[in-house]
């Protein structure tokens, strides 16, 4: 039995990219969380900067694990197959850096209103007394190379791929020089003396978070709702979700058609007009008096039925 | 499903990025090269500009006198900073709540590392060892929180950690 149709060619080789430069950015990640790791001092900014790195794992993480189980075929528990896997991810990242950009945010500014003001040692290297502060500015700007490249090039396979943890995960990556460049002037601004540099530009860094996290929680809410397909960039309703709409409502007069997305993928639905999708009897039938339950028994259009006959209606 | 019409979504604005991009670190190594030539880090407060020529005044937590080690480096600090000495003991509530102000400018006494005033002084780099309890602690000098100046010279007169 096919549950799928086979995926054009190109489709599936820009996804194979798509995975190893996940892999490549998991790799790079996780030695930036390393690397900061051991840099990161009493500053506040630095701190928020190395939560944002741990948290930008999860996204790679997520693509790889949903790419895999994505094409499983469907079970008797899970009859519809798992494409919705990445949705459900996505929605609990989008929570995650929700909740640690909250928080994040909330610490910043304490550490202002209480006028904290960071000390920040130093270390010996090779009998000389360097300021940890040169140590983590250069963590930082090592933390910025590599996520700057690799979004980039995974952003344009995302377009592709109408993929949305693909594309918000490169879109947080190529942001991610901001992210460390706010975290290296508020060292400079330590440096400087000015005490309120730090926690200023770490209130800077976990609102970047917060907004991400909201972001993608309004993107992942769409998807399990079962709302309409949206563009991968933009809350508007896609291009081609309103072609398919528009073709399938000029072949099926009187009818209503509903449109979702289930991760990567579409599904639409007809339903005759001026009725429910299925009628209290039908559902009688089907459910004795769990009927109530059963609101819709779609079929499935083959190849050969339905959309053929309304294609010579579209050529006469 | 797949066969997908050409993407309608209009182009992104990509062209804005490399010009700011090298624009921002060409303004930071400037700002490094310039930083590098004066104080830097410097002082929240200038503890380093008010000990210097002037008076270190030490607190010593819970002891009448530093230990030797502590000693040692104590007046190495103060030799640098061509500082007088001033000793002052008393409860370590009121010794922790003067460095915050800037009355005492360093505390000293075997203080642990992981010390509960962590939050509210800025710490050396471990000098000795003390026990507390049955366990061994490293022991640190305490600073006034952002003397970033200042803690780099104190590091400096401890040199290596035991």
């Amino acid at each position: 039995m096919k549950h799928y149709q086979q995926l054009p060619e190109d489709i599936v080789d820009t996804l194979n990219h798509a995975r190893r430069l996940e892999w490549w950015t998991l790799g790079f990640i996780s030695s930036i969380v390393i690397v900061m790791y051991f840099a990161v001092g009493s500053s506040q900014a630095m701190k928020s900067a190395w939560a944002e790195d741990l948290l930008s794992l999860l996204p790679p993480i997520l693509f790889l694990a949903a790419t895999a189980v994505e094409r499983k075929p469907p079970t008797e528990f899970y009859p519809y197959g798992f494409h919705r896997a990445g949705s459900l991810g996505f929605f609990a990242s989008a929570m995650a850096l929700t909740a640690m950009g909250g928080y994040l945010l909330f610490e910043a500014a304490m550490t202002l209103l209480n006028r904290e003001h960071p000390s920040i040692g130093s270390v010996r290297v090779f009998g000389r007394e360097v300021w940890l502060g040169w140590l983590m500015m250069a963590a930082l700007l090592y933390s910025v190379i590599p996520p700057v490249i690799l979004g980039r090039k995974k952003k344009k396979l995302a377009r592709k791929l109408r993929d949305k943890i693909l594309y918000t995960d490169a879109d947080m990556n190529a942001a991610d020089w901001q992210t460390g460049a706010a975290g290296i002037v508020g060292i400079i601004g330590i440096g400087l003396g000015f005490w309120w540099a730090d926690a200023a530009a770490a209130g800077i860094i976990s609102f970047s978070i917060l907004n991400d996290g909201l972001r993608n929680t309004r993107t992942a809410f769409a998807e399990l709702m079962d709302g309409a397909p949206r563009k991968i960039d933009a809350a508007e309703i896609s291009e081609t979700a309103k072609q398919i709409k528009h073709r399938l409502q000029k072949r099926n007069p009187n009818h209503r058609v509903q449109i979702r997305q289930t991760g990567r993928y579409i599904r639409a639905v007809v339903v005759p007009e001026r009725h429910e999708a299925i009628s209290q009897e039908n559902a009688k039938l089907l459910a004795d008096k769990d009927a109530w339950q059963l609101t819709e028994v779609s079929r499935a259009v083959s190849s050969t039925t339905a959309l053929d006959a309304a294609n010579e209606d579209d050529k006469r | 499903m797949q066969a997908m019409e050409p993407a309608v979504e209009p182009p992104r604005c990509l062209h804005m990025k490399p010009t700011t991009i090298p624009g921002l670190l060409a303004a930071l190594v400037l700002s490094l090269v310039t930083l590098s030539a004066c104080s830097f880090p410097a002082d929240m407060h200038g503890t380093s500009q008010k000990v210097s020529g002037s008076v270190l005044v030490v607190g010593i937590l819970g002891a009448d006198t530093a230990g030797p080690r502590e000693t040692e480096i104590i007046n190495r600090i103060a030799q640098h900073f061509d500082a007088r000495l001033m000793w002052v003991s008393g409860e370590s509530h009121r010794l922790v709540s003067d460095l915050e102000s800037g009355k005492v400018h360093l505390l000293a006494g075997a203080i642990p590392q992981t010390t509960p005033f962590s939050n509210k002084i800025g710490l050396s780099r471990p000098l000795a060892y003390t026990i507390i309890g049955d366990k061994r602690h490293k022991t640190v000098l305490a600073v006034r929180k952002g003397e970033n100046a200042f803690l780099l010279e104190v590091n400096r007169a401890i040199g290596e950690s035991p």
